[in-house]
Parts: structure tokens; C-alpha cells; sequence
């Protein structure tokens, strides 16, 4: 570090990049279905289909477009149980419903194939606003006050 | 962590993780991974993934073995073990291994991870990410999944 190069200067590119990635919306990250057989399913691994989303991983919103003719099924995560998506919907989940999105999975419950493309997936992760600011500030707090016991390595 | 929980190791098998011979089967595709095993912790436990460790020259750790066929033998690909929590929203993966070294005769050992434990109705998983797309078959009676962990309770 010479006399022209403070700490800040050559730090700030770094913070402004972290401070983007930690409080602002990530990009969004779209997913067209292929063919979904009669109760077959689709399976969406975000980080694997678009690695550009991992460091943005885990997303929070996601917005569900069914323009088939077929219900089909939400598993966030591949969850065991699923939420129902009917044909000729439009749903969206916001970071209160799910908070952490890695996988998705959409089974056809329909009893003829879902064509490609009529499903259509927008995910992202939203930008902290106060209440989001609030909430990691009261989830510090929570583990360093008021349940220190809980501060542990548990998942 | 509470001091006084005692921990003991034991092995999950397929049937204790919803990977049982009556399992509805699966779809796994290439290049992503899907969950096809999964077991939430019981009341009052908590469990620590793998078993034992190397410790004054005595190697207490325990093999870990995953194999699943589809309807034309055993699926290659990668096998991911974590922990989730109970909404399935945190995942914490802690071994990613090839099935030819966990499949038919495992030479891979799975060390308690130290320091990670899933509570009360968290979920220790079982990703897979196949070579190629294929189609679990759970009825299959070659499958075999043995993973050692440590309860404490």
C-alpha cells in the first residue's frame, strides 16, 4: 500500500459489491418448463441450472406462471408437501411464506402432458427493506441475549 | 449445547429415511440434485451426521453406503448428505461423494461432523445428482443406504 492507496480506497469496491449483494434484489432468474409427462415431474435446482444464481443463493420470491390446461403441484425445496398451482394461474410467494428457496419441483397432476414453456418460473431474492433490516437485527439480538443457549451449531 | 445430552451412534437404513422398499419412486434428472432420502429428528433429540472419528491412533468412524437402482441397475452420480431445518429452508450440505465409492462396496468413511447438529424436527437428506436422467426404482431390493450418525438425547 503506497501513500495514494488508503485502506478505504482500496477496499471500497469490495464493501459497495457485498453491501449490493447482502441488501439489494438480486437479479431475476427465470425457468421455462420443458415437456411434464402426466405425473411426471420438473425439477429446478437453481444453483446447478444457473450458476450465476449461486451467490445469490438462497433465494427468497418466486412467481409461478401456469398457462397449461393441467394443476399442477409446488414443492419449495422438494419439500414433502407441495402447494397447488391451478391451470390458468398466476401465484406468487413472497420471503414471509418460504424464506429460503434452493430447489423447486412441479409435479403435473393433470392427466395429459403439460406442453414446454406453458410454465413459466421468475425467482429472486428481494432487497432488505426495514423490516427486513429489522428482522436481522432482532435475530442477532434473539441469539446473543435473549436465548444464548440456542446459539449454537444447530441446524 | 446442553451438557448433559449423551450421545450414541447408529445407522440409518433406507426404510428409516423414507427411502424404503414401498417409497413412491422418483424422478432424478442430470445435473441437478434431488432429494430422494430424507429423516426428521425426533422429540427431544439431537443428531450429528457421521459416526466416531480417529482419535489416539483407534479409527471409530463408520462406513457410509448409498446405492439406488433404476429399472436397469445402480444409478452413478454424485451423492450429497446435509442437514435441512424443519421448513427446509436452511440446507447445510457436509459430503458430496462419487457412488463408485459409496455404491455397491463403500471404502468411504463418515466421521462425526463435529460442531453441525439437526434439533427437533430438522431433517438430515440424501441428494442425488445422477449422470444421466433416470427414474428411481425404491421396490428395487439392491438398493442399500447406510448412514451412521450420532444421536444425542
Amino acid at each position: 500500500m503506497n501513500k495514494k492507496q488508503t485502506w478505504g480506497n482500496s477496499h471500497s469496491n469490495g464493501f459497495k459489491t457485498d453491501y449490493r449483494r447482502n441488501y439489494q434484489a438480486s437479479p431475476f432468474f427465470e425457468f421455462s418448463s420443458p415437456v411434464i409427462g402426466a405425473s411426471n415431474s420438473w425439477l429446478i435446482d437453481i444453483g446447478e441450472d444457473k450458476p450465476e444464481a449461486k451467490k445469490h443463493l438462497p433465494l427468497s420470491n418466486v412467481r409461478i406462471v401456469n398457462n397449461s390446461s393441467e394443476n399442477i403441484t409446488f414443492f419449495p425445496n422438494q419439500r414433502a408437501e407441495g402447494m397447488n398451482i391451478p391451470s390458468g394461474t398466476i401465484i406468487s410467494f413472497d420471503r414471509i411464506s418460504i424464506q429460503g428457496l434452493q430447489s423447486m419441483k412441479f409435479a403435473n397432476l393433470g392427466a395429459s402432458s403439460i406442453t414446454a414453456g406453458q410454465v413459466k418460473i421468475t425467482s429472486w431474492r428481494e432487497g432488505v427493506e426495514i423490516d427486513g433490516a429489522f428482522e436481522r437485527m432482532h435475530k442477532a439480538f434473539y441469539e446473543k441475549f435473549l436465548f444464548p443457549s440456542r446459539n449454537d451449531n444447530l441446524v | 449445547m446442553a451438557t448433559q445430552l449423551r450421545p450414541f451412534t447408529r445407522v440409518l437404513n433406507a426404510e428409516d429415511m423414507n427411502a424404503g422398499l414401498t417409497a413412491t419412486d422418483v424422478e432424478v434428472p442430470t445435473g441437478k440434485y434431488t432429494k430422494v432420502a430424507y429423516y426428521q429428528i425426533p422429540a427431544q433429540q439431537q443428531i450429528a451426521l457421521g459416526a466416531g472419528e480417529i482419535a489416539n491412533g483407534v479409527d471409530s468412524r463408520e462406513y457410509v453406503q448409498v446405492r439406488f437402482d433404476s429399472s436397469s441397475g445402480q444409478i452413478a452420480g454424485k451423492v450429497r448428505v446435509g442437514y435441512t431445518n424443519a421448513n427446509e429452508t436452511n440446507i447445510q450440505i457436509v459430503k458430496e461423494e462419487r457412488t463408485d465409492n459409496i455404491g455397491t462396496a463403500s471404502t468411504v468413511k463418515l466421521a462425526e461432523v463435529k460442531g453441525l447438529r439437526a434439533g427437533e424436527d430438522s431433517y438430515l437428506v440424501v441428494y442425488l445428482n445422477p449422470d444421466s436422467s433416470t427414474t428411481i426404482d425404491y421396490s428395487d431390493a439392491d438398493n442399500k443406504l447406510l448412514l451412521p450418525v450420532t444421536v444425542y438425547q
